[in-house]
């Protein structure tokens, strides 16, 4: 009789943790959701990529992130920048520059403990797309036999799409100030459009030769932050 | 908020990720061309069938043959053969090539010119452009040669395809 009293009176016991615990979840979220922020960062990566180009093959690019906190751990973001490629072999040459635009979602895997906790380690998806002027093209096709033909395609207006895979971390190493890093799965939705003289390099894409790229990002990041109208929490 | 060791941790990982990075550059950038430059035409002589208009394979005894215009061969005579595989000239549109079907008897010479549009056709940036030709007309000096008529008219390394066939 004793055990099943104890069995019961845990059980009991149990039901009101758990009910204690979702009310300081629901707690919580309001806690931590009662303010917005607004978060814009620029791909310090680059500066140094843009560095390490080759000679006859080149492609650099600035990358820039704006993220909004929307409510559980979840952020809009959206990414934009512009950059150029090249490619001066003396069978090929031709050059490319682009702009473009990223758009989608982050969701924090670390939930926020309290209001000042922004640090995140998260995961995302984008969608992706570069408008592209690709220039004239140069071309020498060398016949060991009858000599050489050289011609010339030319230039076009291209657009890309893809979409990402993302996942990293920001961490708030000074007072509104963050960094971190993001690696991105990248898939081109229209790879067939590139078969014919792609782009060396697609300004937040990458190859346009390749339907698949890994690529990485390290972002610094400044925070703007203001509070939400109680109303608004109040629910 | 952020505690030193996730700094640290962050800093790491962002090591990791630009050695990854560098490390991944090869010597001059470019990669190795893995694909031909070159398509070449295949050309078979025949012997008129019984019935129809395919033709038997013929292989001719001691063949040799190459480039009118040139010194260049590509069947030298050493051995027996009915398949002949040769570029085209990418600098003009038209080819003659010189048949010779026994090294033996060398007066009993041909000459064959292809005649073909030529069109510039994008690899990869590894390999740059090739030429890619469609076949249109075939003329023959028919002192050996019966005729010669086109079976393909594109030339772009596709597998298994015999372009030209010349009946004796």
């Amino acid at each position: 009789m004793l055990k099943y009293f104890t069995s019961i009176l845990l059980l009991a016991a149990s039901f009101s943790t758990f009910a204690q615990e979702e009310e300081s979840d629901e707690q919580r979220t309001v806690i931590v959701d009662s303010a917005h922020q607004l978060r814009l960062g620029f791909d310090v990566s680059k500066i140094l990529f843009n560095q390490l180009q080759k000679d006859k093959q080149k492609g650099a690019g600035y990358e820039l992130e704006l993220d909004y906190y929307h409510r559980k751990d979840m952020y809009f973001v959206l990414e934009g920048g512009w950059g150029s490629g090249a490619l001066t072999y003396n069978d090929l040459a031709y050059e490319s520059d682009n702009i473009f635009f990223r758009a989608g979602i982050n969701k924090s895997l670390l939930p926020r403990l309290k209001q000042n906790d922004w640090d995140m380690a998260f995961i995302g998806l984008r969608y992706g797309i570069g408008f592209i002027n690709r220039g004239d093209a140069n071309y020498t096709i060398t016949d060991s036999t009858w000599g050489v033909v050289s011609g010339t395609v030319p230039g076009t207006s291209l657009n890309a799409h893809w979409i990402e895979l993302t996942g990293g971390v920001r961490v708030e190493v000074a007072h509104n100030v963050f960094l971190g890093w993001n690696m991105r799965g990248k898939f081109l939705l229209n790879g067939k459009k590139f078969t014919e003289l792609p782009p060396y390099y697609i300004a937040g894409y990458g190859k346009g030769e390749k339907n698949s790229i890994f690529d990485f990002n390290v972002f610094l990041s400044y925070a703007i932050r203001w509070d939400k109208k109680p109303e608004h929490i109040k629910k | 908020m952020t505690r030193p060791n996730t700094i640290i941790y962050i800093l790491l990982l962002l090591a990791c990720g630009i050695t990854y990075t560098a490390c991944n550059k090869t010597g001059d950038g470019r990669n190795p061309c893995l694909e031909p430059r070159r398509y070449f035409l295949v050309m078979q002589t025949c012997s008129p069938a019984d019935t129809g208009s395919a033709g038997v394979a013929l292989k001719l005894p001691s063949p040799i043959v190459g480039y009118v215009d040139t010194n260049i061969w590509f069947a030298d005579g050493r051995a027996a053969a009915s398949e002949f595989v040769g570029p085209l000239s990418g600098v003009v549109d038209s080819t003659r090539w010189f048949v010779i079907p026994d090294t033996n008897n060398k007066a009993a010479m041909d000459t064959i010119v292809f005649y073909y549009t030529r069109k510039p056709v994008f690899l990869s940036t590894a390999c740059g452009y090739t030429m890619q030709y469609s076949l249109y007309d075939i003329s023959t000096t028919l002192n050996v040669i019966d005729s010669a008529r086109i079976e393909k008219t594109e030339v772009n390394n596709a597998n298994d395809v015999i372009h030209v066939k010349v009946f004796y």
